[in-house]
């Protein structure tokens, strides 16, 4: 199957009509060089992307990027997807998503250094899938994800969500992470101590603010 | 009770299909060969068996009748292990009409429908449990039945010792139905991390219904062989492979363990998760390894390919434990006669 090196865009789905952050970063990436395929969902043309409308769903759902990789990905012939959300930037490209995802279906950059609420709850979840290991928090900002298992890593958010309880709020990272963490062969391989070289991503503890995962080669 | 007079057999009704795929199945083939000689038996089944275990059948006078045909002799003692539907045949009520006492083993980790009603009905006269995390499950439904724990037998005849040598590849597997129950969610994941380099991973039985569970997946066939149902007899597969490991899905829960003994018998070196019977077959450290979560799994496996000398010892220890303490024969026949003997 993955004879040829495999295909890979980053995806953004900008759904907000008065905010151009998602324009701007879009710009800054190309830019700085970065030549990869970049599909962005958004109400307004995106200069540098592929562009295509929003969908007519719900975007105060917390999975609603998910939404948009599952029918998306139906019409697009890209292997892996690269996820990234407002507060990411693309430095440049990424060499080798098959280091990153490590045979497994999907990447998310994960910590075990750092606990949210939220990872109580999940944790307690993914036991309930037979998840048996040290739990690892993961860190907001994007996921990388497979083609082939986008359909299976949708249900699990899903099912992840609806098992954890419907006061809990989480985000799409979240319910992505855990997923990644049930569905991987090691999850150490996730830490992101080890993806550095993709993921450079400054914990809350390290900066001001709540941002920043930032892609770089 | 004894109902049959010195010198002559026991008649003994047995309902169950023996055939080498299946643990309970395979449990029937070795109870059959060990006790052909001290018991009438007669195989009631459901339909007329395939030419290779007719054949074994009438070679150990082992008489096949139909459900219908039941109770062909009127006295004796009516053995069910793990039917399917069995208690919706009929034949309970049948034995007990005719006081002919049943003795049934489940062998499942789960009832069978009807089951729980005909121990409450008082038609299982003696029930056995194949170990003591199979009696913790099913105690409190059987409290009023007399009830021991029969442990599985394993032939060492059948799965002899392959010194392993400096073969190549390496090669972790694993032997069990595909039953997606019996898999973990994150299989095929898992299992590559399992190895590192130019291992290969071999599975028997694979099916369509795994397959579809693990579409997410890519098997590469430079790793994988993956095969279906009888592709090779168990003995020939558990000698082709060195590891046997064997994570299971978070629902299931061994009762026993057949193919980790049978593995274990050929020289591979098992790797099992806590929470089984399985911890009970093997010493941790020394004839395998018992895994608390995956990251054992992947530690253990990892250490087994990359020290030929470890593997090669535990090897050698897991052979000799499966062979010199659970494969028990006399142990195991004592066990048989005082379970459809001792009234």
């Amino acid at each position: 199957m993955y004879l040829k090196k495999p295909t890979y865009c980053y995806w953004i789905v900008d759904n907000s009509f008065c905010d151009s952050r998602m324009a701007e970063m879009v710009t800054a990436a190309r830019n700085r060089g970065v030549n990869t395929d970049i599909i962005a969902f958004s109400p307004r043309e995106i200069e540098g992307a592929d562009t295509y409308d929003l969908y007519d769903i719900d975007h105060a759902d917390p999975l609603f990027p998910l939404v948009y990789l599952q029918a998306g990905l139906l019409n697009l012939s890209y292997d892996v997807v690269i996820y990234i959300d407002r507060t990411t930037e693309i430095r440049g490209e990424i060499v080798n998503t098959e280091a990153l995802l490590n045979f497994d279906p999907v990447h998310v950059p994960l910590s075990s250094n750092h606990r949210s609420p939220n990872d109580v709850v999940l944790e307690r979840t993914a036991r309930r899938f037979g998840f048996n290991r040290p739990w690892r928090s993961n860190l907001d900002g994007g996921f990388v994800l497979r083609r082939r298992a986008v359909e299976r890593v949708v249900e699990l958010c899903g099912a992840f969500r609806k098992f954890s309880g419907e006061q809990a709020n989480f985000k799409c990272s979240e319910l992505v992470g855990s997923v990644c963490q049930i569905l991987s062969g090691d999850t150490r391989a996730h830490e992101v101590q080890l993806t550095r070289q993709c993921w450079d991503i400054q914990l809350a503890s390290e900066i001001d603010s709540n941002a920043a995962l930032i892609t770089k080669i | 009770m004894s109902n049959f007079l010195p010198g002559s057999k026991l008649t003994l009704h047995l309902f169950g299909n023996p055939s080498p795929l299946g643990g309970a199945s395979t449990k029937l083939i070795d109870f059959i060969q060990s006790f052909y000689k001290r018991y009438r038996i007669i195989n009631y089944l459901p339909r007329t068996p395939p030419d290779d275990m007719a054949a074994f059948l009438s070679s150990h006078d082992v008489e096949i009748k139909q459900y219908s045909d039941f109770p062909a002799q009127n006295e004796g003692v009516c053995l069910a292990v793990c039917v399917d539907k069995f208690f919706e045949t009929g034949i309970p009520q049948k034995a007990r009409d005719h006081r002919i006492p049943l003795v049934w083993s489940n062998e499942m980790m789960w009832l069978f429908p009807g089951e729980e009603d005909a121990v409450k009905c008082g038609l299982i006269s003696k029930v056995l449990y194949l170990s003591p995390i199979q009696k913790r499950v099913f105690q409190n439904v059987y409290k009023s039945v007399s009830s021991m724990i029969v442990d599985n037998y394993v032939n060492p005849a059948y799965f002899k010792f392959v010194d392993r040598g400096s073969r190549e590849p390496f090669t972790i597997g694993r032997l069990s139905r595909p039953d997606p129950l019996k898999y973990p969610i994150n299989f095929p994941t898992l299992y590559e991390s399992l190895i590192s380099k130019s291992e290969r991973l071999k599975i028997q039985s694979w099916s369509s219904d795994l397959a579809a569970e693990y579409s997410w997946h890519y098997f590469s066939p430079d790793r994988w062989v993956l095969q279906e149902v009888g592709a090779e007899p168990a003995n020939l597969f558990l000698q082709s492979i060195d590891v046997f490991s064997y994570p299971l899905g978070h629902r299931f829960i061994e009762s026993w363990g057949r193919s980790t003994v049978e593995a274990m018998l050929t020289g591979c070196v098992p790797v099992v998760p806590s929470g089984h019977h399985l911890e009970n077959l093997l010493v941790h450290g020394e004839s395998g390894f018992v895994c608390q979560n995956d990251d054992d799994f992947i530690k253990w496996t990892r250490e087994l390919c990359a020290d030929v000398s470890l593997f090669m010892k535990m090897s050698r220890s897991a052979a000799q434990y499966s062979r010199d303490v659970i494969c028990n024969s006399e142990a195991n026949c004592r066990l048989w006669i005082q379970a459809l003997e001792e009234w």
